[in-house]
């Protein structure tokens, strides 16, 4: 069987060449720069919609993939979803997991807002697009053939300017202690009462999606939930969050939650261990005090 | 300018319970309007205060959905036509109904949520638009202008902003961020109901649905939270939290 992939970053496309490749694929990559794949098609660099999808009918035409596969970004999955819809194709997106069962695919992905994991099924050829953190790189033996590839123009939308954003590496991920805070924290100078704390307990900070993407006071890397990372520490301390399932979803795999939250029946109680009904404001630093 | 905002029914998600014993959802909760179409029609209303003309509120949803949908029109859309009948629901069938309902009609600009709070797979404005034939921005965090027939807007994708220009009509899909929904007031509730609903049915709209996906399953997992309260004088508090922190690290 054969994968068609295409991912905007190397680093997501070897996680997904990688995934692939345990599930017994020959992969066909489309990519801006070196990257792990049997056939590699090195291409110039192209972000619009319209020609990233005119280049997958092309490569689709001519290769005919049982799987045409897709890193789940905004990108990824904008692409997915057009390119599924000219094709008439099955198209799942924010893939979790990926099995061959057959002549189908059978994909986990999340439902209800992250209430649920719903596991889905339908037959190939398909497109998904697909969490790419969930997997490793791993060191397979890929044939590593070039096949020169030129993305072509086409009509659609005219790109005017491209900003990069600062990006931070936090290991988050794999953090043994995470702080994570939410809108009780009121003002940006107080993150600094957050990164004592975090500090006295050698912690990443952690945020949710208001923080980072509303007010823009952390980057988005440290925006934990089912739009951001998803966290398995022995402790997080959650303070000022309300538990939106949108973000409980990402501190499921916690060991032990303790949660700080003035409101003595937030959707936090229900994902926490610890539940203190107090105001962060009084307690966090009795708190730093005493550590 | 006139705009449709294309918007989607969801569960209460915050009332869905589990049953401890299966860790199935109970979905018999009511429904509301999606938060990110709330950001949608928000946007679309500050573009008819700037530049005049119609919004009107599209959506494809279950019985429920005539109640539902007042809620578009509390905010201000100013009529609204759907589909309110049971039928196989993913996203070619949504795709296919909305852009049905759109191409009756000639509408500038067609405005999305960029995913739903649901099922988050943000596939429905990608293939309206293809099935219109005309171009998409999705992801909008800001809509820079609209003029001559071109709109240009801010991306806010994963690894950088995008400003991008587009012919006018086209779609466009709208992050959480864009705006802040307002909430409509006692007033504009009671209004809501005067306002046109045209609900169509799939018979005459002659769409043919598909069913290329099989559920296996839809379970919650496991959460296994003490949920131990601690509250009172703020030193013993602290104490108590030291405890655990101590204990676990
Ligand atoms: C499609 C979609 C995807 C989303 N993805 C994510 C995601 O990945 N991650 C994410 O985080 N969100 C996500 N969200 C948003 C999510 O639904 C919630 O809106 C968000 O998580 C709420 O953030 P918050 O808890 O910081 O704010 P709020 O909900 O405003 O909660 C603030 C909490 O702080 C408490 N508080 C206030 N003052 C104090 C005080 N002095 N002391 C102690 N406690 C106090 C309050 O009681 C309240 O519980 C998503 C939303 C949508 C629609």
């Amino acid at each position: 069987m054969k994968a068609l992939l295409f991912s905007e970053t190397p680093e997501n496309f070897n996680r997904l060449s990688s995934m692939l490749k345990k599930l017994g694929l020959d992969i066909h990559g489309i990519s801006f720069s070196e990257v792990k794949a049997d056939y590699i098609y090195l291409a110039n660099e192209r972000l619009d919609y319209p020609s990233i999808v005119k280049a997958f009918e092309e490569l689709g035409n001519k290769l005919n993939p049982d799987l045409y596969v897709f890193s789940s970004t905004k990108l990824g999955k904008e692409v997915a979803s057009r390119f599924s819809q000219r094709t008439g194709l099955p198209c799942l997106t924010e893939c979790l997991s990926v099995e061959i069962d057959g002549s189908s695919i059978i994909a986990t992905r999340y439902s209800l807002g992250g209430k649920t994991l719903m596991k889905i099924k339908t037959d190939l050829p398909a497109v998904i697009a697909v969490v790419a953190d969930a997997f490793e790189i791993e060191d397979f033996d890929f044939k590593m053939e070039k096949v020169d590839f030129e993305i072509k123009e086409a009509d659609g939308i005219n790109v005017i300017s491209r900003e990069e954003k600062r990006r931070e590496k936090v290991g988050l991920r794999n953090a043994d202690v995470v702080v994570c805070f939410g809108r009780g924290v009121r003002r940006k100078e107080d993150i600094e009462l957050i990164e004592k704390l975090a500090e006295k307990l050698n912690a990443e900070i952690g945020c949710t999606r208001p923080i980072s993407h509303d007010y823009r006071w952390l980057p988005e890397e440290r925006m934990i939930g089912l739009s951001g990372e998803k966290i398995s520490p022995k402790l997080l301390i959650s303070i000022g969050v309300s538990g939106q399932i949108q973000h409980a979803v990402g501190i499921m795999n916690s060991k032990t939650v303790i949660a700080i939250n003035n409101d003595e029946n937030a959707p936090m109680k229900e994902y926490s261990d610890y539940y203190v009904i107090a105001d962060l404001y009084s307690l966090i630093p009795e708190l730093i005090k005493l550590l | 300018m006139k705009i449709a905002v294309c918007v989607k029914e969801i569960y209460n998600l915050e009332q869905v319970k589990i049953i401890r014993e299966t860790r199935e959802p109970i979905l018999d909760v009511p429904k509301k309007l999606d938060d990110l179409s709330k950001n949608a029609i928000e946007e679309a209303l500050r573009i008819r205060e700037k530049h005049g003309g119609e919004v009107v509120a599209i959506s494809a949803g279950s019985k429920d959905l005539k109640k539902t949908i007042k809620e578009a029109l509390a905010m201000g859309a100013d009529r609204a036509i759907i589909v309110s009948e049971d039928f196989q629901s993913n996203a070619e069938n949504t795709a296919l109904i909305l852009s049905k309902i759109l191409s009756k009609d000639s509408f500038d600009l067609i405005l999305f949520g960029d995913a739903s709070s649901d099922e988050y797979s943000a596939q429905m404005a990608p293939r309206v638009a293809e099935l219109l034939r005309i171009p998409q921005i999705t992801y909008v965090r800001e809509i820079k202008e609209i003029s001559d027939g071109k709109i240009v807007c801010i991306r806010d994708m994963d690894y950088y902003y995008e400003t991008v220009e587009s012919n006018l009509p086209c779609v466009v899909s709208v992050t959480n961020e864009i705006n802040e929904p307002r909430i409509p007031a006692l007033k504009d509730i009671l209004k809501a109901s005067k306002k046109p609903v045209d609900v169509v049915s799939l018979n005459d709209l002659k769409v043919e649905l598909v069913n290329p996906y099989q559920i296996l399953e839809n379970l919650a997992p496991e959460i296994d939270r003490k949920q131990e309260v601690i509250q009172g004088d703020l030193k013993e508090v602290v104490k108590q939290i030291v405890e655990v922190i101590r204990r676990e690290i």
